[in-house]
């Protein structure tokens, strides 16, 4: 999977060939070497919450042979639960989405003044899509 | 205790530019407003009021120290015809924004490659909303 679209839940308006017009989704995409620098933390937030979450339980990865792929909101509790600080991984994020990951109605950037406006349901949920699809496939390599 | 405007941010298609401080200006495109008088005879006369509609436009102008991404920005803006977005954002706290849509550099923008050269740009666009 190398794109996956997020919809938009609240109203964001983006400047589109000379106009500002209502953003209905965004479009994600797989991130490359380029965006090692801000993929790399969220990755590691997410593998720290998932130890100190799943820590003293019987967990077996191989026992469910097919298992129900984690959900972006999911995704979200689980780092919230986990002791990492979210700031930084949502500051990590926004690096990492203004690097060109990210395109609204799938055409242009996603700017620091773009995620400034957006709301903070949206931000979460878009970087929940994010990790679901490309960090958490990422983790499941090799088991 | 109202606080001076000069601190505001610019954002053009979506993104924020570093602009020289105390260079921005706008104007917001009312156009030029006219009035005359007209005889209605007996000594008197009666004022007519006129808007010249061809001179609606919004304008933006500011300068940008000249720094390779400046001049990178400068050429995106130009060869995308009238099809930028200029805001401009008031400080945090502040309730003051306009947007200038359909918005184009009409001259050809000179950089100045001095120690303190500037890169200046204008832009003409719609009446700000």
């Amino acid at each position: 999977m190398s794109q996956v679209t997020y919809e938009l839940k609240d109203s964001l308006e983006y400047a589109s060939k000379g106009e500002k017009q209502p953003a209905t989704f965004i479009e994600i995409v797989a991130p490359s070497f380029k965006q090692m620098g801000s993929f790399t933390p969220i990755k590691q937030a997410l593998t720290a919450a998932l130890s100190e979450v799943t820590e003293g339980l019987d967990v077996n990865p191989v026992d469910d042979k097919d298992p129900e792929p984690i959900t972006g909101p999911q995704v979200m509790q689980l780092m919230h639960r986990g002791s990492g600080d979210m700031t930084k991984v949502m500051l990590h994020a926004q690096q990492l989405f203004k690097s060109g990951v990210a395109l609204i109605d799938g055409e242009e950037k996603l700017t620091i003044p773009l995620m400034d406006s957006m709301s903070l349901r949206d931000f979460e949920g878009l970087l929940g899509e994010y990790v679901a699809n490309f960090i958490v496939p990422s983790l499941m390599d090799g088991m | 205790m109202p606080t001076q405007l000069n601190d505001i941010i610019i954002l053009v298609n979506n993104v924020q530019v570093a602009y020289t401080s105390d260079s921005l200006s706008w104007k917001d495109g009312f156009g030029e407003y006219s009035v005359r008088n007209a005889v209605v005879g007996g000594g008197q006369s009666e004022q007519v009021f006129s808007k010249d509609l061809a001179s609606k436009f919004g304008m933006v102008k500011f300068s940008m120290p000249s720094t390779e991404d400046s001049e990178e920005l400068k050429r995106a803006w130009k060869v995308n015809d009238n099809n930028n977005v200029v805001e401009l954002v008031g400080p945090s706290g502040s309730n003051f924004a306009k947007v200038f849509t359909q918005a184009s550099i009409l001259s050809d923008p000179e950089t100045s490659a001095a120690t303190d050269g500037n890169i200046e740009i204008e832009f003409q666009s719609n009446p700000a909303q």
